[in-house]
């Protein structure tokens, strides 16, 4: 009767059978930096003061946001530079960028530098950037002051000139 | 003597039969690698739009149970994942989004039609259950938690297909 019993036993128990399938997932690396509101161009004019013996003045422009968005590998970080690619910055003057974090942005957005003085040779900006995003628009990411700075009146000319300032995210 | 003879002949039927009632699951498209669309000039400074992925290729992810066709016995499907990849953060779902086929009559499958997404767990969870025989069975898969904030990398789980009779 035992043996009857495990038979009975063997009969009702349960089996299984497996499959496996095996399900990636890729997410890329992102680097896409933009101008907000947009890339257009200003002006910074110089205005002299009404009265003999004054100086120059320019206005500044304080209206240029960086945003971007950034996704990367492990122990990856990206950084941001900024460079005159056309155009050369009239003697005499100097062409100050200053960087202001603004707030909201999520993730690793980076360390900027304060202020550089903008030539045709790439200098950092922004470093350390991550995975990160700043927010699409004005009021997002950096805000960039663009600024006027006159070194030696001595050179100064009276004239327009037009310059490319490019930001390039690596 | 003659007894302990009658009970093999009949230990051996029994075998016999119920070894032909051991139903198996089969798979097609086992090796899935995804990625999420390309990402959109218009959302730079923003993350993904969507931080779902839906895995669905008509026809092409299917499961498929076989059993005999006088096999009353009722089976179950229960699925689980395994990462293969640390702290993904990512959450996994599969669903079923169709019925399938079967040769045999009166098969039957549970719950019938679309089924909601359920989670992958590290845990075996019961995904459907049925009798007799099934073909291509639909299945889709779904990740979610996509995210610029992750770390670009390929992120892989296995996903355990286990079916599971009473003899």
């Amino acid at each position: 009767m035992k043996f009857i019993k495990s038979i009975v036993f063997i009969l009702i128990q349960t089996a299984c059978f497996g499959q496996t399938a095996t399900l990636s997932l890729a997410l890329p690396d992102i680097a896409y930096i933009a101008l907000a509101p947009d890339n257009s161009a200003f002006n910074l004019i110089g205005t002299s003061y009404p009265q003999a013996g004054g100086g120059v003045s320019f206005n500044y422009n304080i209206l240029k946001f960086i945003n971007f968005t950034s996704a990367v590998g492990s122990g990856v970080t990206r950084t941001i530079r900024a460079q005159i690619t056309s155009g050369s910055i009239p003697s005499g003057m100097s062409l100050k960028l200053t960087i202001t974090p603004a707030t909201g942005m999520m993730g690793s957005p980076g360390t900027n530098v304060s202020s550089i003085n903008l030539s045709s040779s790439q200098q950092v900006i922004i470093s350390g950037i991550g995975g990160s995003y700043t927010g699409l628009g004005s009021g997002y990411g950096y805000n960039l002051k663009f600024e006027l700075v006159i070194s030696d009146y001595s050179q100064l000319r009276a004239g327009n000139t037009s310059l490319s300032i490019t930001f390039t995210i690596t | 003597m003659k007894r302990i003879l009658y009970l093999f002949f009949f230990f051996g039927v029994a075998i016999d039969t119920f070894s032909q009632c051991s139903p198996t699951i089969s798979l097609i498209g086992s090796s899935l690698l995804e990625s999420p669309p390309v990402f959109p000039t218009n959302r730079i400074g923003l993350d993904y739009g969507n931080s779902d992925l839906l895995i669905d290729r008509p026809g092409n992810i299917t499961v498929a149970i076989a059993n005999a066709d006088a096999c009353i016995n009722s089976w179950q499907v229960s699925v689980s994942r395994v990462d293969n990849t640390i702290n993904t953060n990512l959450r996994f779902w599969v669903n079923k989004i169709n019925d399938g086929s079967s040769i045999s009559s009166g098969a039957s499958i549970n719950p019938n039609g679309p089924s909601a997404f359920q989670e992958l767990q590290l845990s075996s969870q019961n995904f459907f259950s049925g009798t007799k025989n099934r073909q291509s069975i639909q299945i889709s898969y779904k990740v979610s938690g996509i995210s610029v904030l992750k770390t670009a990398a390929t992120y892989t789980t296995t996903v355990y297909y286990t079916i599971s009779y009473t003899l």
